[in-house]
């Protein structure tokens, strides 16, 4: 079927042994990424939160240690999935992009077994197609609402507090009296316009679409993927240092880490726990808030 | 056992196909309703973050009055109305023109029995792509007690 063999393009080179413990290693970094997440936001809305909202926190939490019985995990990933899809209720239609990815993937781990070597695989489709969809519509959908083409996007990005690494970049790229033209606009109406010419800005501005719809289509092609997966990193790593959104550029990386060799996911597992582990001390104060993230 | 594991499997890959291939085909409708509707395309998994600058909405209702003059407007302003005025905020930032606010309207009549007629205006702060210029546009909402 041509579904079938779409979907066997996310396929690797690999043994069923080997898919097993990259999909370990994912479930773990997952988890942790998940509960750090849940963590980092209690830790700055407590005393807001009503009671369910924190339950979920602790449940979700007992859930991650409980993971630590192999064969408990995938009714772990089950009372997850429960407990991901009331908290999209509790937050809909708000609810972030990426807590979407975080329960199809997380609905998947409950459903899929990776003893099993069909749900294995399954799994492993599944989740690099995923990956591939996200990074090939974040490009299109820049594409086709415009606002890359004349730099507007990256120019209105000065409001963005997040966005001062970018914003030194831009003072380097953009002529002085550009970047104080655009800095010296608002968003009241009639502020504007949010336009550059400058070549240079108009390049970065418009690799930004490029690079995520063709990184995604060279991960189509097992000659390119390696490449493709570097580019990815290189990108995201890029959008993360202005966007700060940590959790998802975590979970972004440890999928595309599914499309390469068993032992990279599984190195990075420990490196995982230090940074989420960092993350978390600096949202309780016990070291100094380096940056701002989400 | 061999057959009822792999009916088993063959069932799950159904659920799991079936579910990328809506996953798939999602972000085309999000990018047609984003274009005709006004959704957000931050949200609602279309994978459209950072993709247009963020807009704000801003809400007046006024209480509608008939005088031999004419209708005179005056602003409504009520704690009471704090909650429902937040949450179709929050619903209309999302999902654009698809929330209309008749919602609103009732709690605005509930809160206040003897208003006839009001008007809700949701004013949309956004940037014209063509023009990279920052401009506001009104909706206005009639509603009849």
């Amino acid at each position: 079927m041509i579904r079938d063999r779409i979907f066997s393009l996310m396929d690797q080179d690999e043994d069923s042994n080997t898919r097993r413990l990259k999909i370990y290693a994912y479930q773990t970094i997952f988890l942790v990424l998940l509960v750090s997440e849940n963590w980092s936001v209690a830790l700055l809305y407590w005393e807001e939160w009503g009671a369910a909202h924190k339950l979920v926190v602790y449940v979700s939490s007992a859930l991650a240690l409980a993971s630590l019985r192999i064969r408990w995990r995938k009714n772990v990933f089950i009372g997850l999935a429960f407990l991901q899809l009331f908290m999209h209720w509790e937050s809909f239609p708000l609810t972030g992009n990426h807590k979407y990815l975080q329960t199809i993937i997380c609905g998947l781990l409950a459903i899929l077994d990776p003893e099993s070597d069909d749900e294995a695989q399954l799994f492993h489709r599944a989740a690099c197609w995923l990956l591939f969809l996200v990074l090939f519509y974040s490009g299109l959908q820049k594409l086709v609402h415009g606002y890359y083409f004349e730099g507007q996007f990256l120019a209105f990005s000065l409001w963005r507090r997040t966005f001062l690494p970018f914003h030194q970049f831009m003072q380097v790229i953009l002529p002085a009296e550009e970047f104080t033209r655009l800095a010296s606009y608002g968003r009241a109406p009639g502020a504007g316009p949010y336009l550059v010419s400058n070549p240079v800005f108009l390049f970065v501005s418009n690799s930004v679409y490029i690079g995520e719809i063709g990184l995604a289509l060279m991960l189509l092609v097992r000659r390119t993927r390696r490449f493709a997966i570097v580019g990815i990193f290189g990108l995201v790593f890029a959008i993360e240092a202005v966007a700060r959104e940590l959790y998802f550029g975590q979970l972004f990386f440890a999928t595309v880490l599914l499309y390469a060799r068993a032992d990279v996911i599984r190195k990075i597992v420990p490196w995982v726990f230090g940074v989420n582990l960092f993350l978390i001390l600096m949202r309780l104060g016990i070291i100094p808030l380096l940056f701002e993230f989400s | 056992m061999g057959t009822k594991l792999k009916k088993s499997v063959t069932g799950k890959e159904r659920v799991v196909h079936t579910l990328l291939i809506i996953l798939t085909c999602w972000p085309l409708l999000h990018i047609f309703l984003v274009k005709q509707f006004d959704l957000n395309a931050w949200k609602l998994a279309g994978w459209g973050m950072y993709s247009v600058p963020l807009h704000s909405i801003r809400l007046e209702i006024t209480q509608l009055v008939k005088s031999p003059q004419g209708w005179t407007a005056s602003p409504i302003s009520d704690s009471r109305l704090n909650e429902p005025v937040s949450k179709y905020m929050d619903l209309r930032f999302a999902l654009g023109k698809l929330m209309e606010p008749s919602g609103l309207a009732r709690s605005v009549f509930e809160a206040f029995p003897t208003m006839d007629r009001i008007n809700i205006r949701v004013s949309k702060l956004a940037m014209d792509r063509s023009s990279g210029m920052i401009e506001e546009s009104h909706v206005d909402f009639l509603y009849d007690e």
